[in-house]
Formats: structure tokens, C-alpha cells, sequence
């Protein structure tokens, strides 16, 4: 009787991460759900942030996303993007107007204008943290 | 009647100051007194490509290009008062151009296909540890983008990404014009708006390098300008020879701009104030030309 109230007390100390909750669904995933094409563009590697790339063309338009080890290490380089458009020293001239969003441990650039694909990224990360 | 479009201008010489503010931080090069200019090389890593003569248009950013359309936008960034640029040949090869190694005290300037990055320039500078002085500045140049000739976009983005190693950050971010290379303007293969430094610019870097304290700047420097520039203001029938807008219609078209022309005896700036007031676009109507302001 005591090993299983010890048991009891052990699993309810359990973080609830460990707990067997469904995991969150890829921000890809989610855009598919919500009715967007979204294509695979394979990796990229960016100078700029410490963590790869993943590219993805969601109607048509490039959306990068860096996955990191924790939140803290996201927003240590999401902290690195200026209002100007640097990031930390470097300077990039995208290809399309940029918006940068950050959800716990995922940074996202989306580079165009689709009102729809913001609308979408914003319902899901919250509102972009710079950008245009 | 017969005409089918219709614009006003209105030309006004004025001595204001010109407002400079687009800057990248703190960053600057450091000088060894408050007015000497900072020497720098601009090392090419670059290749001509079957779109892109890249050496070309380093070197026409950095010395200017007399023969370019937009006799607003002829100067290089050597024009800078506080700056000498020496303009060198590095290596080419493949691992150059790739990694574009940084060289202390300079600027290497590379060309590759660095891959759907979506980023067409990239500049990069790292500063001298503990102050916002620039040790070594790099620009990129991303083949991937860049798949059908466009001389003006070419020379847009390598003219930005440069002048980005110089502190300078973006005057607008939004597609808009201000007639230099720093803006965001996005051009086709035949316009060659914002395809190099303005005015704008080299106030802006005198400013960041602090040309001495209490030191303005030298009358002949202006006279230089209009010396090796003149302007006949009666003969400016283009919009990008009217100078920076600085003011935009409903419709995002510039329609007001202003041109620097240098100092006047009293040590005055001189500015000439161009607006203009297009009419619509579509049926029956054609751009405005600017000399029907003058009918």
C-alpha cells in the first residue's frame, strides 16, 4: 500500500512535458490543417542564427524555420533581430519583405506579402516580433 | 483637347539642412583624426557570370559610373569625404568567393550561389571588441537569385550591401524610392533608380564618422560635387534626376523630391525642391513628362 502511494506521489510530481500529452503539431503541419500549400524547400544554413534552417514554400512563398533546443535559445537570437532589419551584424537584402515570428522554442521568417499566410502565422505564433 | 496628361511642378531653391538618419547602429570605421579619411580596401572575390559582371559593378559602386542613366546616382562611395577606398583584385576561386574570408581593416566582396537563403546581398562586419568601431566588413552577392541579366538590380544590391559596410542601414524598407542604393527599391532591367549613393548617404557617413566636433564641412567639397556634376535645372526631365523624394502621393508615387547642389558663398546648402502632381495611369492617360510644366 505505501509503494503505491508513493508511486501516486511520484507521478503527480511528474513535469507536465513528460506527461503523455499530444505533442504540438509542426508549424508546417498546422499551416497544411489551416488549408495552405505548403511544399518542402529542403535546409539552409544562415550564417546570422545558430541553429539551421528549414525551408518551405507556403503558397508559394519562402517561410524559414529554425527549431532549437529550448526557448531560451530562441529568444537569445530572436533578440539578435533589429527593428532595421540586422540581425546582431549582419545585414541581409531579402529577396521579399520579412516577418519574423517566435513561438516557445521555434523562430519562423516569412518572406512576402500573402495576407492570408500572416494572418494564419499570427493566429499560430502570435504577432510577428520585427519585420516589415 | 488634346493632351492627355497633366503634372505640376513647382521648383523652389532653398538652403536647408538635409535630414540624414539611416544608420546601422553605432557601427563606423574609426579614423586616426577628426578629419582625415579612414583608407580602406575593397577586396573582390568576384566573378563575371552569365548575368552578372560583378567586378563591374563593385567597381562602379566604389568609384562611380559616369555613364549611368540616372545622373543622380553616378557618384561611388570613394566620393565620401571621410572615406578612401582602394579597390583590389583577391582571389577568385570557388572557396574565396564561397566563404568570403573577412580581412582585418578591409572589405572583401564575394559572388557564389549560396542557395535559397532568401537573401540576394548579404553584408556582414564584426567591430573591434568593446567599441562599435568596424574591424573588417564583408558583401555577398547570392547567384542563386540572380538568373536573368538586370544590370540595375545588380548594381543596387552591390552598391547596398557595400554601403552597408560603411554603418549604413536602409532608408525605407517598403519598395519606396529615395533614389539611392540603400533604399528598397526593386528595379527592372531598364530603370536605373536607386542604383547608387546620394547625397543622403554621404551626409549620413560624415555624420556616423564624426567629421570633427565642432568642424563643418568644407565649402570646396560641395564645389567639387558641382563640379564633376553639374546641374542644368532646366533640363531635368527625368524623375530620377530630380533628386531624393521626400514625399509621396496616395498612390506611392514619389512627388516630392530634393536635390543637393552644394553651398553658396555665404556657406549655405543649396537644395532644389522639385513637386510634382501625376496623373492617373490607365486609359487614355500616359505618365506625365516634365517639361508640360512648363505649357
Amino acid at each position: 500500500m505505501r509503494a503505491l502511494i508513493l508511486i501516486a506521489l511520484i507521478a503527480s510530481c511528474t513535469p507536465a512535458a513528460q506527461q503523455s500529452q499530444p505533442a504540438r503539431a509542426s508549424l508546417p503541419d498546422e499551416l497544411r490543417a489551416a488549408g495552405l500549400s505548403v511544399e518542402d524547400a529542403g535546409p539552409i544554413e544562415q550564417s546570422f542564427f545558430s541553429v539551421p534552417a528549414h525551408v518551405y514554400l507556403v503558397e508559394g512563398n519562402d517561410l524559414q524555420v529554425y527549431r532549437y533546443a529550448s526557448e531560451q535559445a530562441a529568444a537569445t537570437d530572436a533578440a539578435k533581430v533589429t527593428p532595421n532589419g540586422a540581425i546582431g551584424t549582419s545585414m541581409p537584402h531579402w529577396i521579399a519583405p520579412p516577418h519574423f515570428f517566435r513561438r516557445a522554442d521555434t523562430i519562423a521568417i516569412y518572406l512576402g506579402t500573402n495576407a492570408r499566410v500572416l494572418a494564419e502565422l499570427e493566429r499560430l505564433m502570435g504577432k510577428q516580433f520585427a519585420g516589415q | 483637347m488634346h493632351r492627355r496628361y497633366f503634372m505640376l511642378v513647382v521648383l523652389l531653391f532653398v538652403a536647408v539642412p538635409l535630414f540624414a538618419a539611416h544608420r546601422w547602429g553605432s557601427y563606423h570605421w574609426s579614423r586616426s583624426c577628426g578629419t582625415c579619411a579612414r583608407t580602406i580596401e575593397v577586396r573582390r572575390s568576384l566573378s563575371v557570370t552569365s548575368v552578372a559582371n560583378w567586378p563591374d559593378h563593385a567597381y562602379k559602386s566604389i568609384y562611380g559610373d559616369p555613364a549611368n542613366p540616372n545622373t543622380a546616382n553616378r557618384r561611388g562611395w570613394n566620393d565620401s569625404e571621410v572615406l578612401t577606398l582602394n579597390v583590389t583584385n583577391g582571389s577568385s576561386e570557388t572557396y574565396y568567393r564561397q566563404n568570403c574570408p573577412a580581412i582585418s581593416g578591409a572589405v572583401r566582396v564575394c559572388n557564389y550561389a549560396y542557395g535559397s537563403t532568401g537573401w540576394a546581398g548579404l553584408a556582414q562586419i564584426n567591430t573591434v571588441s568593446g567599441t562599435s568601431h568596424i574591424a573588417w566588413g564583408t558583401a555577398k552577392m547570392n547567384d542563386t537569385y540572380y538568373t536573368t541579366n538586370n544590370d540595375p538590380w545588380e548594381r543596387h544590391v552591390m552598391c547596398q550591401e557595400i554601403g552597408h559596410d560603411w554603418g549604413l542601414g536602409h532608408t525605407s524598407e517598403n519598395g519606396s524610392s529615395q533614389n539611392t542604393c540603400m533604399d528598397y527599391y526593386r528595379n527592372s532591367s531598364t530603370n536605373w533608380t536607386s542604383t547608387g549613393p546620394n547625397q543622403h548617404d554621404f551626409d549620413q557617413i560624415r555624420t556616423q564618422h564624426h567629421w570633427g566636433t565642432s568642424q563643418s564641412l568644407p565649402a570646396q567639397v560641395f564645389a567639387s560635387s558641382l563640379g564633376n556634376y553639374p546641374v542644368d535645372v532646366n533640363n531635368l526631365n527625368k524623375p530620377w534626376e530630380w533628386g531624393t523624394p521626400i514625399e509621396w502621393d496616395p498612390e506611392g508615387r514619389a512627388s516630392g523630391f530634393v536635390l543637393h547642389l552644394g553651398t553658396d558663398d555665404h556657406g549655405n546648402e543649396q537644395n532644389l525642391y522639385t513637386f510634382v502632381t501625376w496623373a492617373p495611369v490607365g486609359a487614355g492617360h500616359e505618365r506625365p513628362k516634365r517639361d508640360a510644366a512648363f505649357e
